[in-house]
Formats: C-alpha cells, structure tokens, sequence
C-alpha cells in the first residue's frame, strides 16, 4: 500500500502554510483547497488519489493517468482544460487553473517524492495536522483514529 | 544549486530553513533564490514548520513587482542621482528649518548594525536627535520589559507532581505565528488534564483549539491578565513587587470585571489550573494592536508566569523580526521626540528606511505629515502609498540579501548570513546611508557593535497610571455598544504592502471586509455581501460585510492588512511618543439606508 496524505483534524489551525507551500512548488498556482467547517474553521481538501478515479475515466483527452504507485497524475501537455475532470470528481478537490485553460491536480510533489522527500504541503505544516504514511501505519500509529474515528479524517475514504 | 540553512526572516520565531538557489535567467540575472525547504533536522525549532509566510519568501525575493530602480519623482534614475538628490534636498532643508526639522524613521528590516548606523547619520551627519522606530504594535511589549523588571517575583511552593501542561496564549498566537501550534498542541493532547487557555474576544484559530476560552470584552486582555494574577496572588499568600501588589491588592474583583468582562470564578479557575500545572507557558501576541493596552498585559502576565511553581516560560512574540533588535539601539541612544514632531507637522524632510507609513498605521497625522513635509527619501521593496508621495524612492534589501545581527527575542541574537546580494538593483540601509553621508561630507561606516540597552528597570513603575488610564478606555468601548477590533487573516506578513502582494492573500483574503456576528446582522438586518457604511473617529469607509458566529454580540471585526481598514483605527501619542492602538468605537449603516 503506497503512502497517502492524511489530517488529523485536532491539530489543524487552517493557518493555509500547506496552500502556499503548494503555489510555491507549482508555480504560483496551488492544488490544495480549503473547506469550511462550520463556519469556524477551514481545513485542506487533498485529492485522495482514489482507486477508480472517476477524473480519469471521464478525461476525453486521456489526460490522467494513474502511475506506478497509484498516483493519479495530469499530463500537463494532453490537458485541453475542459473541466470534464473537474465535474466529476465526487469530493470536489480539483479547481480550474486562474491562468492557463488547464486543470491542474495533486500529484503528491512527485518531484521532492523522486527526492525521498514528503509533499510540499505536509512538509510545511505548522500543526503537525498533516502527515504522510501508509494506511496500515496510520492505523497502528493512531489506534484511537481508527476505532472510534476521534482523531483522523481519512482522507481515502474509497480506497 | 548553493545551499544555505538560515532563519526565517519575517517574524520573531525565526523559524529554521533550508534556502537553495542558482541561476534564474532570463528573468534575473545572477544568483537567486529558487527554493525554499523546511529545515528538518534534529533539534530544528518547531519541528522544520513554516508557515505561510515563510512560505513566501523566495516569492517575495523575485516577485516581479518588487521595487528594482531608485525613483525620482517617480521618474526611474540611478543610484548616484538618486543620493545626490537626497543629499542636496537634506541640506536645504537643514539650511531653511534646521537640523530638527528631519526626521529619520526606521522599519523593522534593518539589522542592528544597520541601527546603530541609522543613529549615527542622525546625530552625526544631520545634526538631529530625531530617529524613531515605528512599530507600534511591538514598542509597548518593549517598553514594558525595560522599565519592569519583574524577576524578583518567585515561585510560589513547590513544583506540583504529576504531568499536566498548560499554555496560556494572550492573543490569537496561531493566526499571527502559525508555527506556535506545534510548541502548544502536543502539550493539549499529550496528557490528561493538560489545557490550552486563550484570552481572546473572538473564536479566533486560537480560541478554537481552547479548553478554557476567556472570552473577554475587546480590549480586555490586560484586565483578564490582572484577574489571573490577582486569584494566583490570593491563592498562593505569594508575595509580588511592592508596586504590582498595591495595585493587584487595590484592584476589586467588580472593577477586573468590568474592564475584562471575565468572570471571577472563571478566573479563579484558569488561575488555579496554572499553579497545579508541571510546565506552563504563557504566550502574548499583539499583532496590529489587538490587545488593550498591551504593556500592561504582557507585565501581568510575566509576573503571573514568575509565580507559577511548575516550569515555567514566557513567550511573548513580536510582528516582526528585528524590531526588539532596533528598539534597544535607539533606547540606548536616548529619548527623542520625533513620532511626535511628524505628528506635529514640525519635520520638513523625512528618511522612512524599510516601512510603509501607510502600511504601519495610517492616521490623519501621518497624512497631513506627509502633505506638509518638503522631502521624503524611503527604502522600500514594492511600489505603495509612501513611495507614492516620496521624492526619493531607493530599492531596499531585504534581510535575506544582507548580513549582520538580529535580536528576534529579549535575550537573544542571531548573526544572519547573506544568502545573496541584493537583487536587480537593491541596495541595503548601509550602503545606502554611507554613500548618503559621503555625498554630504562626512564619512559614515556602519558600527561593529552598536550600543544596545537591554538592561531592565527593577519594580513595576507606572502601572497604577497606566491601568488608570486603560479602565478609562475601556469605560468609553462599554458607552460605545458597538466595538470595532482588528481582523486578522493567517496572510498577512506584517507589512501590508507585502502580503497583499502575495498569491495566497489575493485567495484567502482578496478584498477589505467587515466581520459581523448573527445577532448584530439581524439588528441591522443585513446579510452577507451586503455593503456597510463603518465610520469611527478614524476614517469612514464602506465595506462588504461577512456573517460570523466567531465574534461576540458588541463587537465587529475588520480585515487589518489593508490600509483603508488601518484609517479606521485612529492612534494618539502618549509617553515619549509611544502610539497607543486598540479596538475602537464604531457606527454602523447600511448603505442603501443614505
């Protein structure tokens, strides 16, 4: 099983670091939003990378693809921006570029991943709120999250 | 590809990181900073976090509409011309009105060395004693700290048993320092009975994480703080400095009350929760004036920490990283007067090294200041409103584009390393100031060690005066029904002109808005993106308005990193120049009403 972001929404301040460390390591332009809860709080909204990716499915270009280890990444350069993708994704992590007439997605900072780095956005969290592990290890790590579900929003809920 | 370990440069925590860089052509020529990464190592503070702003620092170093050629009259020239200009407007000023009609005022991008240099061309090569630091939200913690030393209140008993761990957080510390969160949250969730209390009048990002939320009236903070002390002082028969106990002693439960808003017994509580704690930290945040009367806060809550018998650490945390640093040097310097000339329109020609005026905290006295001067010279890394009323517009370098000393906490200094020149034509407070005074005559070079006073006076002078005056604000906040206090979104990075330069600001915060809670909407019946006319003593403005269930029924909140919000908080001078912020009375209409 491959790592996977997951938050654990006691720590999270919604100080948004993790949304600007991502718009630095993608040239200005993030792939993380932000969710309200109850109007008090937001938190990040990570793609989760699913199993049967319906963005994928519905990509008339074929412009996702999932990669070795089960990242679902874009193909920057097949992208026509047509937002197929965008409107089908059940969790509505996906958002158009500003700029270009593309759609841009979570690719888990495939570049620091190569690194042996963690993603961007885990990496900066001021929190501690966001971590990157495997799902076993989250499962055996945080007993508490798993059985009574009071520490971890799993963020795979379909996997 | 070099790579550096340095500090972060843009608040007091100075967080660790890791900078890489190379070349950037063909947008900049030379060396740039391309990354920046999280310092990760063993023993790195907060665990290698960054936050948001920390984030922004490669941003920020070659954002495209940085400040790249010095301006005269808002025409591009050079360098050289740029200092002859100054040089010669300085000297018919000095001719005309005398050495005391210019002033010098320094913003928190500047070294201590920087500092002690800034002094020197006053006293030296202008002949003036006026040179000020203009960081009203950090000045008052600074002043606090020198004229009370408090060190002689000692713990009261023993060190409680067991594994409790309390933090007290005066302020919204996550929203202002988001890196805070890992130094507080373990302790919360760590062990049982474990508490964070936050003094707050809002559910800010800080109160949302509370076990205990003091939720007091805006402005209430230093009453709250007095409270605390005061039920840890009866409870423990602990003995304060004698001027801090006549006035704790003399402080009735109904006068802390009425000042803070906070109930006895919730004090009382909060207070015991403290004393029975093995570790406690006390943390106080005063970014852009949040806190009433913020001296007297963070006095109060050094001798509550000095009482607790567990471990005990006081926090308080700055806006910006180097202003402590600064606000020694000129401390040693001595006394001047000159916040309160510019406010007087008596200072012809001013020098703004490395702030905003209008970004800082606008007023009417700074706007007739600048109206009325003859000259302004400023460094300044984007294009804003005092480069738009200056004749002289330098291109600063930023602390990451120089070296030289910091002093980020009291007691602390950091030697920062140059991780590049100064890019595309910056230039930093130093050369810009040597190449000053040669072009004048005289010969300036920047001293090793600047004089710093960082001793501190014993006892608690002044703060019967003080709380006198601050129960008599909050006095007039209660007459006013309606209290307007800072908004702060976690985006911004001090400097108003900075942030909204930003990226992620334009997304988490894209437009100046006021914070209305339920109840106060329903009264006014307006509802969200309504528009709503805000006028206070300051300035009256009209705003988008935003339902929240964060603030309490009498007060509203408006988005403080924009300079139009900024008018609406008027600020008067008191002791030595000191600006006094806070929340404010407010009136309220909906537009279409007129």
């Amino acid at each position: 099983m491959e790592k996977r972001v997951y938050i654990n929404m006691n720590l999270c301040t919604s100080c948004r670091s993790c949304a600007a460390a991502c718009a630095a390591g993608h040239q200005g332009q993030g792939h993380l939003k932000h969710g309200s809860v109850q109007e008090k709080a937001t938190v990040p909204l990570h793609c989760r990378h699913c199993d049967e990716p319906l963005c994928l499915n519905v990509c008339p270009q074929e412009a996702i693809k999932k990669d070795d280890n089960g990242t679902i990444v874009r193909m920057r350069n097949l992208c026509i921006g047509c937002k197929s993708c965008i409107m089908s994704c059940p969790f509505g992590v996906m958002l158009p570029y500003s700029t270009w007439h593309t759609s841009p997605k979570c690719d888990l900072c495939a570049d620091r991943l190569a690194e042996g780095k963690e993603p961007r956005c885990v990496a900066t969290c001021t929190s501690g709120a966001l971590v990157f592990e495997e799902l076993a290890t989250i499962e055996k790590k945080y007993k508490r999250a798993v059985e009574g579900g009071r520490y971890f929003v799993r963020f795979m809920l379909n996997r | 590809m070099k790579e550096l370990k340095a500090n972060c440069s843009l608040c007091s925590l100075a967080c660790p990181l890791v900078l890489r860089g190379g070349e950037r052509s063909p947008i900049f020529t030379g060396e740039s900073l391309l990354s920046v990464d999280y310092d990760k190592s063993a023993g790195s503070k907060f665990g290698g976090s960054v936050c948001a702003r920390g984030n922004a620092v490669a941003e920020f170093l070659t954002h495209p509409r940085r400040v790249n050629y010095p301006f005269i009259i808002g025409e591009r020239s050079t360098i050289a011309a740029a200092v002859r200009e100054t040089a010669k407007s300085l000297s018919d000023v000095k001719k005309e009105f005398g050495n005391d009609s210019i002033g010098v005022l320094l913003g928190e991008n500047l070294t201590i060395e920087e500092a002690g240099m800034a002094v020197a061309f006053a006293r030296d090569v202008l002949g003036t004693g006026n040179i000020a630091l203009f960081a009203p939200d950090d000045a008052p913690l600074f002043r606090a700290y020198l004229s009370r030393d408090l060190s002689a209140i000692k713990p009261a008993g023993a060190k409680p048993a067991g594994d409790r761990v309390v933090s007290l957080i005066i302020g919204d510390s996550f929203s202002e320092h988001p890196c805070t969160a890992k130094d507080v949250l373990p302790g919360k969730y760590g062990t049982r009975g474990s508490e964070v209390i936050v003094v707050s009048p809002e559910t800010s990002r800080t109160a949302w994480f509370a076990n205990r939320h003091l939720r007091c009236k805006p402005g209430g903070e230093s009453a709250v703080a007095a409270g605390l002390l005061k039920a840890a002082a009866e409870k423990t028969g602990s003995a304060l400095v004698p001027d801090l106990k006549k006035l704790v002693d003399g402080l009735g439960w109904a006068d802390i009350e009425r000042a803070g808003g906070v109930s006895k017994d919730a004090l009382a509580a909060a207070a015991a929760s403290m004393l029975g704690a093995v570790k406690v930290t006390v943390y106080l945040s005063n970014i852009f004036g949040r806190i009433g009367a913020p001296a007297l806060a963070f006095s109060f809550a050094e001798a509550l920490t000095n009482l607790c018998p567990g471990e005990r650490k006081f926090v308080p945390q700055f806006v910006q990283q180097n202003t402590w640093g600064i606000y020694s040097v000129l401390a040693a310097a001595g006394p001047d007067g000159c916040l309160k000339k510019l406010a007087s329109t008596e200072l012809r020609a001013i020098i703004a090294l490395g702030l905003d005026l209008f970004s800082v905290f606008p007023a009417a006295p700074i706007e007739k200041a600048m109206r009325e001067k003859r000259f302004t010279a400023t460094t300044q890394f984007f294009w804003n409103q005092t480069a738009d009323r200056a004749n002289v517009v330098i291109p600063a370098a930023s602390l990451m584009e120089k070296r030289g000393t910091v002093a980020p906490a009291f007691g602390e200094e950091l030697v920062r390393e140059e991780f590049m020149p100064p890019i595309a034509g910056a230039v930093t407070a130093e050369t810009f100031l040597s190449m000053l005074a040669k072009e004048m005559g005289a010969d300036l070079a920047a001293p090793a060690k600047p004089a710093r006073k960082t001793s501190r006076a014993p006892g608690a002078d002044g703060m019967a005066a003080e709380w006198a005056a601050y129960a008599a604000a909050q006095k007039e906040l209660d007459a006013a029904g309606t209290v307007l206090i800072p908004w702060s979104e976690s985006v911004h990075a001090g400097d108003g002109s900075l942030s909204r330069n930003f990226y992620w600001s334009q997304i988490t915060c894209p437009v100046a808005t006021l914070f209305v809670p339920e109840e106060l909407a329903a009264k006014l019946k307006v509802k969200r993106g309504d528009r709503v006319e805000v006028s206070t003593a300051g300035a009256e403005i009209v705003l988008p308005v935003e339902i929240t269930k964060k603030l309490p029924a009498g007060a509203v909140g408006a988005t403080i990193h924009f300079p139009a919000v900024r008018k609406l908080f008027p600020w008067k001078l008191e002791r030595d120049g000191e600006i006094v912020l806070g929340p404010v009375p407010v009136k309220l209409s909906r537009q279409s009403e007129k």
